[in-house]
């Protein structure tokens, strides 16, 4: 029987009166709601656009046939056209198209649009309306202006592109291919759904003459004839093709466009739920402590016939309403943020991964439902041990007036020891189709191990606490002793936030300073010019970037070029650098963090592997390396294994002496100066513009300034973690306010006992502080080692398994002691200003209530 | 001229359409290519070239349009009739002449497929376009060899074959001549208009023999019957004043030939016309003056689809003779607005003299949903 009386009485009763509580813990889980549901909105919204944009890309095609690197032969295209299956191929030349005054490239796609109607309607659908209001204008066309549609030097733009580069119709973009300029003009603009890319369509004849792809293709989308076998017509263009072309379908287009981003996207889920975490313990921690401070109510309705389940029920409820209201809230929240965040970050929150893309936001139900059961069960979850423990007291004792404080503490040390074992093991496990899983749980596990750890601690730490002769402290130490389990809870708190933004913290500390060294190490020159990126359509001539070297003020001068290739057709093409190379210091120039010790064995060339390239292909210095350049087949003797944080899909460098060689192309894209002592660097870099056709569109930069950029890119990547890091303090702010002053206002009698005994209000405030801040320390350090910890998994186990970057650890000394400072301070005043507000009434009165 | 007709002009569209999705859009006309198609020159059609077969069945790549033309009447096993047409248009561009690139969009191949059936009671048609290269598709020179993918017109022995596959209807014709060509004309210089610039050459190979098979919706039938074959190629084909034109091609029973046509000015008068028929047994045709040549329209039907009127029934004088002009069917309008933008209308009809059957061929009625363009 659970009648309204007992609802008002065990429910909504204790809501009502600690309004500030209640509210904290709806906040707590709507934050986590709200910041998981966000994070996870944006990831889908981005994920969603990047296979609407493949599958523009790849339109109706069952299957593709790709190059990584420079692309394939065309002579391909007929063979393939021909092969039994293939009802329509449509070849494909893909070029990054550099946009004069314009950074980053735009997606050319050189298309016969006789085959492409076939696969591609959108982009056919597109100018229908072109079409027919030139028939209308047209008033007497003529056999000549018919053929003024076959204007092969034009471009459609997609709408994005259009709108980015506010062209329409009739206007010129103007590429650099080489050092050239070549203008193509905007004969329409696609409608969104066409083409989602930055990017434009022109004729394949086109872009083959005007971006120098002449007898190359990029791609051949096909579509097999019905009642065809894809597995079939698999096997037979496989036969055909060379090793370096693969047969992909569309969807695995998708997965190597996402791939790239995936370890981000998961590490910022990881954060967003740890926000969740922290608002679960929060219900837990506030959950406990009001099970304590209402262990006589309890016992009062045992004794009045309420059931021990009716009772746990009771009390599971009240957690269901905070979990129903912050979920609520937090849906809203997590929409809102995900929107904001969406259009003023983009849909890879800053971190450079998808340009251009633009993508909506529409929430699904089942994600708001699955987000809404996730926040309740969090907070169910959080209440359940504490209601579980309350249901076991046993009714006399607990009828008995005092001891509401005490709740004795108990050791765990199987668990602990359990736990920690368990952290052990699965930090060591291999990643999770490619994410770093193991490393979240072992943290996870950690974490929890602490808070079990908790309660030993804290009576190890009593046991030991300095003596010091002043009643205060004395009185201060005594009641933390005596109230271990409220300590203990409110010092997990404090733990469990201030850990994982300490390693959080230590983890971006080490990865900027490493970056930072990096950026130095392997920029060793005075001065860069670029022109052109992997890929793409701009380079310089040789005898251009020989001529810079003459300029006067110049010491001598080293070139790049970037080029790319393929070392296994399931994964994305890797960045090949050749550039002048010293064979026996490569570390003048790379990072190495390890090098080969046998020789180069005849016949192989020297090349040098990124950290990535190392771990996705487990290529180790000193192994033999086969790859496909210009058509020859390579060996390669990997030299050495160097720190890379550039090129995620991996790197290797060769010499370039070795590379022009192989493949005949003598182009470079960047020039390394090394300048004369003395040299005005000024004067160097007019004269090397002065040399290179007006307008030609290059990058020239200084180490500083490099550097400058770099970590600029890193801090807006990480702001969003930040972000994220600075929810889950507050939460566990949230916390430490909660536990202390739900502690310190069931004292108030405790207060009136002492002022009777000629205590003064402020020694009752500085036994307050001195709690507060010995509590607050306790987290603190405790959270500062568990933090370091969590960092090192992160730093060695969690990055190193996403990015493939090793870094080395460094922690943000200063920043840390700040916010340990703050944290502690801010305990302390907590304590302070809840005594106040205990000692605000009738304090001296209190004491009759404690009969 | 005929072919120029409904079906070229759809082709330019076509061609202009799908460029005009990918490369361009048409208002575009100006500076880039102005300047590089000032130069393209299309050879001019002349009175006086003769006209030399195999060597002329081939390709004429620098002229801007050019089509090949298979019509005819078959019966399947039971006798039933059935009217089919497949066409290959090849239309010279005009640009990329100086681009290397093998995929260079100098020529652009289409191709149309249709059957007239009488038990569907309406036209089942298909088309193909590609830019000729790779082997894929090509126009050949020096002899008849024409095709699109799996779409082929070509010359095999002394005959020909006729293949064109799509999903719900397939053709595998040889075509046989039993006479010798006809070349239209003034020994194959045809005019279209009162201006001897606008002309094609020109010549038809009548009266050829049809076996093979058609499929119609997977069902697989051989057939035979009698075919026309047409030929044509040109820079300026109709005048402008045309509004649209009317053709038909007719096989005589007697082993005869005729082709006759008009072009409509506006108000649907006649412009010019001409025709040419060749007696059984004879190597040449008589050529016959615009003014001994009329079209007297008989019966209309509209269509449901379109709401166009075509006169589907015809009366036509050559010189002294009178032909009625009757359908296989009434519904054999093309509607390519979908992907063309035109409409027209084109079929098996028969010919009577009085009641007395004499002959079947095609029909082709054009520019009555609005004026036809090139």
């Amino acid at each position: 029987m659970i009648a309204p009386l007992l609802i008002e009485a065990a429910i909504t009763g204790p809501m009502r009166r600690s309004p500030g509580r209640t509210l904290l813990a709806v906040l707590a889980i709507a934050l986590g709601v709200a910041l998981g549901l966000a994070i996870y909105l944006i990831n889908r919204s981005a994920a969603d656009e990047i296979s609407l944009a493949a599958r523009s890309l790849y339109g109706l095609a069952d299957l593709a046939i790709e190059a990584g690197a420079e692309g394939f032969d065309e002579n391909l295209y007929p063979r393939v056209a021909r092969t039994p299956g293939v009802a329509v191929a449509s070849p494909v030349v893909e070029v990054e198209a550099k946009i004069v005054g314009r950074r980053g490239p735009l997606l050319v796609l050189g298309m016969d649009g006789f085959r492409s109607k076939l696969l591609q309607p959108a982009f056919a659908a597109s100018v229908v309306g072109a079409g027919s209001d030139e028939d209308r204008s047209g008033g007497e066309p003529h056999d000549e202006e018919a053929d003024d549609r076959f204007d092969s030097r034009s471009i459609l733009l997609s709408a994005s592109a259009a709108r980015e580069l506010q062209l329409q119709r009739g206007d010129f973009v103007e590429f650099q291919v080489g050092v050239k300029r070549e203008r193509l003009k905007v004969s329409g603009v696609l409608p969104p759904a066409a083409l989602q890319d930055f990017g434009g369509v022109v004729d394949i004849a086109t872009a083959q003459w005007v971006f120098e792809r002449l007898g190359k293709l990029s791609r051949i989308n096909l579509r097999l004839a019905t009642g065809s076998s894809p597995e079939q017509v698999k096997a037979a263009l496989a036969e055909l093709l060379p090793p370096t072309v693969r047969v992909t379908t569309p969807g695995q287009a998708t997965d190597d466009a996402l791939r790239l981003s995936r370890a981000y996207r998961s590490n910022l889920t990881a954060l967003a739920l740890v926000a969740l975490f922290t608002g679960g313990f929060f219900v837990y921690s506030t959950q406990s402590l009001a099970a304590l401070r209402r262990r006589r109510e309890f016992a009062v309705m045992h004794a009045i016939g309420v059931t021990r389940t009716e009772q746990l029920l009771l009390m599971l409820s009240s957690s269901v309403i905070v979990g129903v209201l912050g979920a609520a809230l937090g849906i809203v929240l997590g929409v809102m943020i995900a929107r904001i965040g969406l259009s003023a970050l983009g849909a890879d929150l800053g971190a450079g991964y998808f340009r251009g893309l633009a993508p909506g936001l529409n929430v699904h139900i089942a994600e708001v439902t699955v987000f809404s059961l996730l926040g309740i069960g969090v907070a169910v979850a959080g209440a359940l041990r504490p209601a579980l423990d309350a249901a076991r007291v046993s009714t006399a004792s607990a009828l008995k007036a005092g001891d509401i404080t005490s709740g004795e503490i108990r050791p765990h040390g199987w668990t602990v020891l359990t736990l920690g074992a368990l952290a052990a093991i699965t930090v060591s496990l291999p990643p999770i189709a490619g994410l770093p899983l193991p490393g979240f749980v072992a943290i996870a596990l950690f974490l929890i191990a602490c808070v079990v750890a908790m309660p030993s601690v804290v009576r190890f730490v009593l046991r030991h606490a300095p003596r010091w002769r002043r009643i205060p402290y004395e009185i201060a130490i005594a009641q933390i002793a005596g109230t271990a389990k409220y300590a203990t809870l409110s010092v997990s708190s404090i733990i469990v936030s201030f850990s994982l933004m300490a390693s959080m913290a230590i983890m971006v500390t080490s990865f900027r300073d490493s970056l930072d060294q990096w950026t130095q190490k392997v920029l060793p020159a005075d001065l860069y010019v670029r022109v052109g990126y992997v890929g793409q359509s701009s380079y310089l001539d040789e005898s251009l970037a020989q001529s810079m070297a003459r300029i006067p003020g110049v010491e001598h001068v080293e070139y790049n070029r970037f080029a790319r290739v393929q070392l296994s057709p399931d994964r994305p093409a890797l960045t090949l650098i050749a550039r002048s190379m010293n064979r026996d210091h490569p570390d003048k120039t790379l990072w190495m963090m390890s090098t080969a010790s046998n020789d180069v064995p005849s016949g192989a060339l020297p090349v040098w592997v990124s950290e990535a390239a190392s771990d996705l292909f487990a290529i180790s210095a000193g192994d033999e390396l086969r790859f496909e350049l210009a058509g020859k087949q390579v060996v390669g003797s990997v030299r050495g294994v160097w720190r890379d944080y550039e090129h995620q899909n991996g790197a290797i460098v060769m010499g370039r002496d070795e590379y022009v060689a192989l493949t005949g192309d003598r182009a470079v894209n960047t020039v390394w100066f090394w300048l004369d002592d003395g040299a005005d660097i000024g004067k160097v870099g007019n004269a090397i513009r002065d040399l290179m056709p007006p307008g030609t569109d290059h990058d020239m930069r200084t180490p500083g300034e490099l550097r400058k950029l770099s970590l600029a890119a890193f801090d807006r990547t990480f702001a969003i973690t930040y972000l994220l890091e600075l929810v889950a303090v507050t939460i566990g702010l949230f916390g430490i306010a909660a536990g202390i002053s739900a502690q310190v206002l069931a004292r108030r009698s405790e207060f009136g006992a002492l002022r009777h005994l000629g205590f003064t209000r402020s020694q009752v405030a500085t036994m307050l502080a001195i709690e507060g801040s010995v509590l607050g320390a306790l987290g603190v350090i405790v959270g500062l080692l568990a933090g370091t910890v969590i960092s090192l998994i992160l730093i060695y186990v969690v990055n190193r398994q996403s990015f493939h970057w090793s870094m080395d650890l460094s922690a943000p000394v200063g920043l840390l002691a700040g916010l340990s400072a703050a944290l502690v301070a801010a305990a302390a005043l907590i304590a302070v200003v809840s005594g106040r507000q205990a000692m605000g009434g009738e304090v001296v009165r209190a004491v009759r209530e404690d009969w | 001229m005929r072919r120029p007709n409904a079906s070229l002009s759809d082709a330019q569209r076509v061609l202009a359409r799908i460029s005009a999705r990918v490369c361009m859009a048409l208002s575009v006309a100006i500076l880039v290519v102005a300047g590089a198609r000032a130069y393209v020159v299309y050879p001019s059609v002349e009175p006086g070239y003769r006209i030399q077969l195999p060597r002329d069945e081939g390709s004429h790549p620098l002229f801007k349009t050019e089509w090949w033309y298979v019509t005819g009447w078959v019966e399947d096993a039971s006798g039933a009739p059935l009217g089919f047409q497949l066409t290959f248009f090849r239309s010279r561009t005009g640009i990329d002449d100086d681009n290397p690139s093998r995929f260079a969009l100098r020529q652009a191949l289409f191709a149309h497929l249709a059957i007239s059936d009488p038990k569907r009671g309406s036209l089942l048609h298909h088309e193909k376009s590609a830019r000729p290269g790779f082997g894929l598709a090509e126009a050949a020179e020096g002899s008849l060899d024409v095709f699109i993918d799996d779409w082929q017109l070509r010359r095999d022995g002394d005959g020909y074959v006729a293949v064109a596959k799509a999903a719900d209807l397939q053709l595998d014709l040889k075509l046989q001549p039993k006479a010798p060509p006809l070349l239209q004309g003034e020994q194959g210089f045809s005019q279209k208009g009162p201006s001897p610039s606008s002309a094609s050459y020109y010549y038809s190979l009548p009266q050829l023999a049809v076996t093979g098979s058609i499929g119609i919706d997977g069902k697989d039938q051989s057939v035979r019957g009698v075919a026309w074959f047409d030929h044509e190629w040109s820079g300026a084909i109709v005048d402008e004043r045309a509004q649209g034109w009317d053709w038909v091609g007719l096989n005589l029973d007697d082993g005869g030939a005729l082709m006759m046509f008009q072009m409509r000015g506006t108000q649907d008068s006649e412009l010019w016309a001409a025709a040419k028929w060749r007696a059984a047994g004879s190597s040449e045709g008589v050529s016959y003056k615009p003014e001994a040549v009329a079209w007297k329209p008989v019966r209309y039907w509209r269509s449901s689809r379109t709401g166009v009127r075509y006169p589907v029934e015809w009366q036509v004088t050559v010189g002294d003779r009178v032909i009625t002009l009757k359908p296989l069917m009434d519904d054999q309008e093309n509607d390519a607005r979908g992907s063309t933008g035109t409409i027209y209308w084109e079929g098996a009809v028969r010919a009577f003299e009085g009641d007395k059957p004499i002959g079947r061929g095609y029909l082709e009625l054009t520019g009555y949903a609005g004026k036809m363009r090139l």
